[in-house]
């Protein structure tokens, strides 16, 4: 099975909120330079699924990350943890990334990769939480797409999907090619070994231009109505205390009980 | 100048913060209420390559330098002492002389076991009468044909309970002393003649062992000498040096550590009003952490990667572990004092890092050691 996964590096979403601020001008979210930049974590969620189906069945599994020089690093590391191949697409300075230009961006990418039967991407990256990008790219090269992936197993030439629906979970038995986008129920991601993490580390990690895999930004923009964010901020959290009281601790109880259940937190 | 870590290094040292981040700290109490690490992590840093960071990539390990070393052992630091003891033996005192000073076969033949962690080490010098005087030691070796017999007691020896292979430094001249008297033997656990005696309660430590070892009329293959006979005391010497700089990042990682907990701590905390990191009192004694940790760190990396060009770095060692010892007692006596009462008590880490922090004034040469070596190599030099 060949499979290829997308990764993107983000700030550590463990990083304490004081370290992030908004940027005014640019409505983004900056991080102070002390929070460390790291692989997304559902997207290592991706990776170790590749590599558990690789075991099972065999293949190659190819890595895409578009993104600065700095995200060679969360390549290296996927690289490290068993992937075949990694190539990063040179994000180029100046340009202005949402997830409509990413993924099709990332199409433009796995068309130049050639013959796949998957892909697989983390649900959403840590830093925006938008969880749109699998599912675009899955729209972009016209392929079947199952989100919140919990479990995937192979079957005969296609893929057992278990799915994370409102209440319950949902299977579905998905031909190939598909998209997955996978949630972090799905496995434990393996930590790579100090030998194998050393030899990616020295290695060098290819990198397309935009104009190597045949994107142009402008091109797009004019086929879509397109979103500007107008504001990011942070809402002000509200505290009142209230006491719940009874003749009894029983009673309190079954009054708090309710309460709680009256403001939908039970 | 260009203080740039390798990427290769850079990514091992993220690794490991994310290792002791996820699977160690989460279980740093329970290490330190069982003395025990949970054997399913012990495994797990096998299965990583946690033992074998510095055994040379031939024989099966990652061949680090003293740079990429220190690198991991300041993150694994940051968490309880006993993960850094669990690694340290194999890929410093008691793995470095076989990597200098071992012949082919015996490379061979415990390189690839030690990078595994299959087999562990430990390294024993140390004995009642012969501590900082490392060459007042007691512990005979007698050639008698193809074997050396080795009669003493060594004492203090992290590991010696569980460890399979020892690398045992002992007279083969009583005269001669530290001038071509002393030699280095790898002795294996299970050989006629050796037990491991008493195993000594410590003040802090928990999760490792430090015991007695006795040798009566143990009969150890010629071919298990270390280097040449009358080497000994150059090999241990090596050996420290190494330990030294690796003692100094672990002092470094736990400053760090309590540096980090103590900010934390003092943000959260309000007395009369406001949070004491508002107070200049704390203010002043988080600024002083800081700034002996930069020190150390600069100091460290520096010696590491001055070793790691083939130069001698005994002084840097001496230096090193000296000052970072030094300085993360300091560190863990203002982390504590910042903490106030909730630092004295077991529910917190400083606690522990407080207790575990004071062997390393002692442990590889005591400060006054490390001054004493300081010194003789300034004096040498004038």
């Amino acid at each position: 099975m060949n499979i290829i996964v997308c990764v993107k590096q983000v700030p550590d979403p463990e990083a304490p909120t004081a370290q992030f601020r908004i940027d005014e001008a640019t409505k983004r979210l900056r991080p102070s330079k002390s929070v460390n930049l790291v692989a997304n974590p559902f997207d290592m969620n991706a990776v170790e699924a590749a590599i558990q189906l690789k075991e099972a069945v065999g293949g190659k599994i190819t890595v895409l990350s578009l993104g600065p020089e700095s995200s060679s690093d969360v390549l290296k590391q996927a690289v490290a943890m068993g992937a075949d191949e990694a190539v990063r697409i040179d994000s180029q300075a100046g340009e202005s990334w949402d997830s409509f230009l990413t993924a099709h961006a990332l199409a433009a990418a796995v068309r130049k990769v050639g013959q796949f039967d998957l892909i697989l991407c983390g649900r959403q990256a840590a830093d925006t939480n938008a969880g749109q990008m699998g599912v675009g790219l899955a729209t972009a090269l016209g392929i079947s797409c199952v989100s919140f992936a919990s479990r995937v197993e192979p079957r005969n030439g296609k893929i057992e999907v278990e799915r994370i629906a409102d209440k319950g979970r949902e299977v579905f038995e998905v031909a190939l090619p598909a998209l997955l986008t996978v949630s972090n129920e799905m496995n434990h991601p393996r930590f790579p070994t100090a030998m194998k993490l050393i030899a990616a580390g020295r290695q060098q990690i290819p990198s397309w231009s935009l104009a190597e895999i045949g994107f142009d930004a402008g091109q797009l923009s004019g086929q879509w109505a397109g979103i500007e964010e107008t504001e990011h901020f942070i809402p002000r959290p509200t505290t009142t205390c209230e006491f719940v009281e009874g003749e009894t601790l029983e009673e309190a109880g079954e009054k708090l009980a309710l309460r709680l259940r009256a403001e939908k937190v039970l | 100048m260009d203080f740039t870590i390798p990427k290769e290094l850079e990514l091992l040292k993220n690794m490991t913060r994310d290792l002791v981040k996820k699977e160690l700290e989460p279980v740093a109490n329970d290490v330190e209420e069982q003395s025990k690490i949970p054997e399913h992590l012990v495994e797990k840093m096998k299965q990583l390559g946690y033992f074998g960071l510095t055994v040379p990539p031939e024989y099966g390990g990652s061949g680090l330098g003293l740079l990429g070393y220190s690198l991991v052992i300041e993150e694994l630091a940051k968490t309880h002492i006993a993960f850094f003891l669990l690694i340290s033996t194999n890929n410093s005192i008691g793995g470095k002389p076989i990597v200098s000073f071992g012949n082919e076969e015996q490379k061979k033949k415990y390189l690839p076991r030690l990078a595994t962690g299959e087999w562990r080490t430990a390294f024993a010098l140390t004995e009642p009468e012969a501590g900082s005087d490392a060459a007042s030691i007691k512990t005979t070796a007698v050639r008698d044909g193809d074997h050396f017999v080795l009669n003493g007691t060594k004492h203090f020896i992290t590991g010696g309970p569980y460890a399979d292979v020892f690398i045992v430094v002992a007279l083969t001249d009583k005269k001669l002393r530290a001038r071509g008297g002393i030699s280095c033997f790898i002795v294996e656990k299970g050989t006629p003649g050796f037990s491991v005696g008493r195993v000594h309660r410590a003040m802090g430590l928990a999760g490792s062992q430090q015991s007695d070892l006795i040798f009566k009329n143990c009969r150890v293959p010629a071919s298990n000498l270390l280097g040449k006979e009358g080497q000994g005391f150059g090999v241990a010497m090596d050996a420290l040096d190494h330990g030294r700089i690796v003692a100094g990042a672990d002092a470094l990682g736990a400053a760090e550590k309590l540096l980090e907990l103590s900010v934390e701590f003092a943000k959260q905390r309000v007395t009369f009003g406001k949070p004491i990191a508002e107070r200049q009192a704390i203010q002043w004694m988080l600024a002083d952490m800081a700034t002996e940790i930069y020190a150390t760190k600069m100091m460290l990396y520096h010696a590491a990667w001055k070793a790691d060009q083939g130069e001698d770095v005994a002084r840097e060692a001496a230096m090193v572990k000296l000052y970072g010892t030094e300085m993360a007692n300091r560190v863990a006596d203002k982390a504590l004092q910042i903490h106030g009462g909730i630092g004295y008590m077991k529910e917190y880490p400083v606690e522990r890092m407080y207790r575990d922090l004071r062997v390393t004034r002692i442990w590889e040469g005591t400060s006054e050691i490390q001054r004493l070596v300081i010194a003789k190599e300034l004096l040498k030099e004038s």
